[in-house]
């Protein structure tokens, strides 16, 4: 019959002891409880084992902690043994990094690009504050706000609605541009500079709105500055990649100022240089000249609202104005109105005609989102 | 040379008494018989790791049976050099006791 010893003690000492003292503590214990039984009782046996046990407690017998030997050594070997490994199955272990680099990649580059997609037109400081002015006429939206006389109106004539838009409360800065980028202008213009050098130019941004137009947009000065750049008509500012094309890389030696190029048969005198205008901005430009009469039949116009100011009443300003400036346009039941697109949101949110660049679709950003919880997930 | 304990001294002692029978409760029980006095598996235990690091018995695991739940014994055996320290000490324990002629 065997007797074991009291339950509580057995795992108190299971508890404390060192596993490599264990067995024979345990086993000499447990030997002296029978021998103890069968001489005098089961409670002296019992009695007797309790008092072994916290005999036992010292630290002779304890757990001892695991004192890190050099870490370096041990972890070479581990490091050789992964290495090993790896080489033992080459080619699941090539097909297996392979698959991680891929993915890793497309859940980067997903990343980016939706990055990229959503800071479209942010960099501006009132990004918040500014819209463009678009018309609705039959059910076609614009973005092009057309001249009274299309063509042929004069340069003074350009900047009428501009004018009237400028007698409203609230609105800050009114300023207007086209671009060779645009289908309503020429796409191509010969440039001369003033060695008779003969160059091409496709993307030019026309305005007559002067310095305003650095109000409005945040465009960054390298050389020269914001206040004076484009004062006068015939004034252009070249983005440093325009400079160097025309000036080569070494243009900061050189006296810009002085410089001149000569399009469509007028002479434009440089008055500065500003950094290029990043990726992620609806609009494009390589130099933006001031012109007095602008090349086309209209003109894409932008507002800076005050901040007090809201959409709606925006709105209703701008429209006042408009009619005042096109009185037929109230009767006319083709005439839809006119509407304010948030600088923004024409990236991924415009359904106008005439768009400079081709806008991003907002299903494509959800699609690569997916794909990078997919991947991630999958990874 | 080596000073050990009294204990220690006896507990070497016992093991090379003891022959390939000396483990833990088998020393205490030894000793209980020896000597007369009670002592605790524990207390021998300690001794006998004592000893063992200090290079004067060896151990080995071995013998497991029923009243132990299976479990091996550490058995103990003096090394040449446990032999050697207890000749010394009795050497000198002898030459001090000799000096005392009344105690003979």
């Amino acid at each position: 019959m065997k007797k074991y010893p009291p339950k509580f003690w057995q795992r108190f000492l299971k508890w404390f002891c060192d596993p490599e003292l264990y067995e024979e503590i345990s086993g000499d214990l447990e030997e002296a409880v029978e021998e103890r039984y069968h001489e005098k009782s089961e409670a002296y046996a019992k009695k007797k084992y309790r008092l072994d046990v916290i005999k036992f407690f010292k630290p002779y017998a304890w757990k001892k902690l695991h004192i890190e030997r050099q870490q370096a050594p041990l972890l070479q070997n581990y490091l050789k043994i992964g290495v090993r490994n790896i080489l033992k199955h080459r080619n699941y272990s090539i097909l297996n990094g392979v698959g991680l680099v891929l993915g890793l990649t497309c859940i980067f580059l997903s990343l980016l690009f939706i990055r990229n997609e959503l800071r479209y037109d942010q960099f501006h400081s009132n990004a918040d504050d500014i819209y463009r002015i678009q018309r609705v006429y039959r059910s076609q939206n614009y973005a092009v706000m057309p001249f009274q006389d299309y063509w042929s109106t004069t340069a003074e004539d350009q900047l009428n609605f501009i004018n009237e838009l400028k007698k409203s409360q609230g609105l800050k800065n009114v300023v207007q541009f086209n671009s060779t980028n645009s289908p309503t202008a020429l796409p191509l213009y010969y440039v001369y500079k003033s060695d008779g050098k003969k160059l091409t130019e496709d993307n030019i941004l026309w305005t007559n709105s002067g310095n305003e137009i650095f109000e409005v947009f945040d465009w960054e000065f390298i050389y020269g500055s914001a206040e004076n750049a484009l004062l006068i008509p015939g004034s252009i500012v070249l983005t440093e990649s325009a400079a160097m094309k025309y000036f080569g890389a070494d243009w900061k030696k050189k006296d810009l100022t002085n410089e001149y190029l000569v399009l469509d048969s007028a002479e434009y005198s440089i008055n500065g240089v500003i950094n290029n205008v990043p990726e992620y901005s609806h609009v494009d430009f390589d130099l933006i000249i001031n012109r007095s009469q602008i090349p086309s039949w209209g003109n894409y116009t932008y507002v800076k609202k005050t901040p007090e100011l809201s959409e709606q009443q925006l709105l209703e300003a701008v429209s006042a104005a408009y009619f005042s400036f096109r009185p037929e346009a109230k009767d006319n039941p083709l005439e839809k109105g006119l509407i304010l697109q948030p600088l923004t949101s024409i990236h991924l949110d415009s359904e106008a005609l005439y768009e400079l660049k081709t806008p991003g679709a907002p299903r494509y950003l959800w699609m690569f989102g997916l794909i990078v919880i997919y991947q991630s997930l999958y990874m | 040379m080596i000073q050990l304990g009294n204990l220690e001294e006896t507990v070497l002692l016992l093991v090379m008494i003891m022959d390939e029978e000396a483990y833990g409760y088998a020393v205490s029980k030894e000793y209980l018989r020896q000597n007369g006095k009670d002592i605790s598996i524990s207390a021998v235990h300690t001794v006998l790791s004592r000893l063992e690091k200090k290079g004067l018995i060896q151990s080995k695991m071995g013998g497991s049976t029923e009243e132990r739940g299976g479990r091996r014994k550490r058995i103990f055996q003096t090394t040449d050099y446990g032999v050697r320290t207890a000749q010394e000490l009795k050497a000198h324990r002898t030459k001090l006791w000799n000096q005392l002629p009344q105690l003979q």
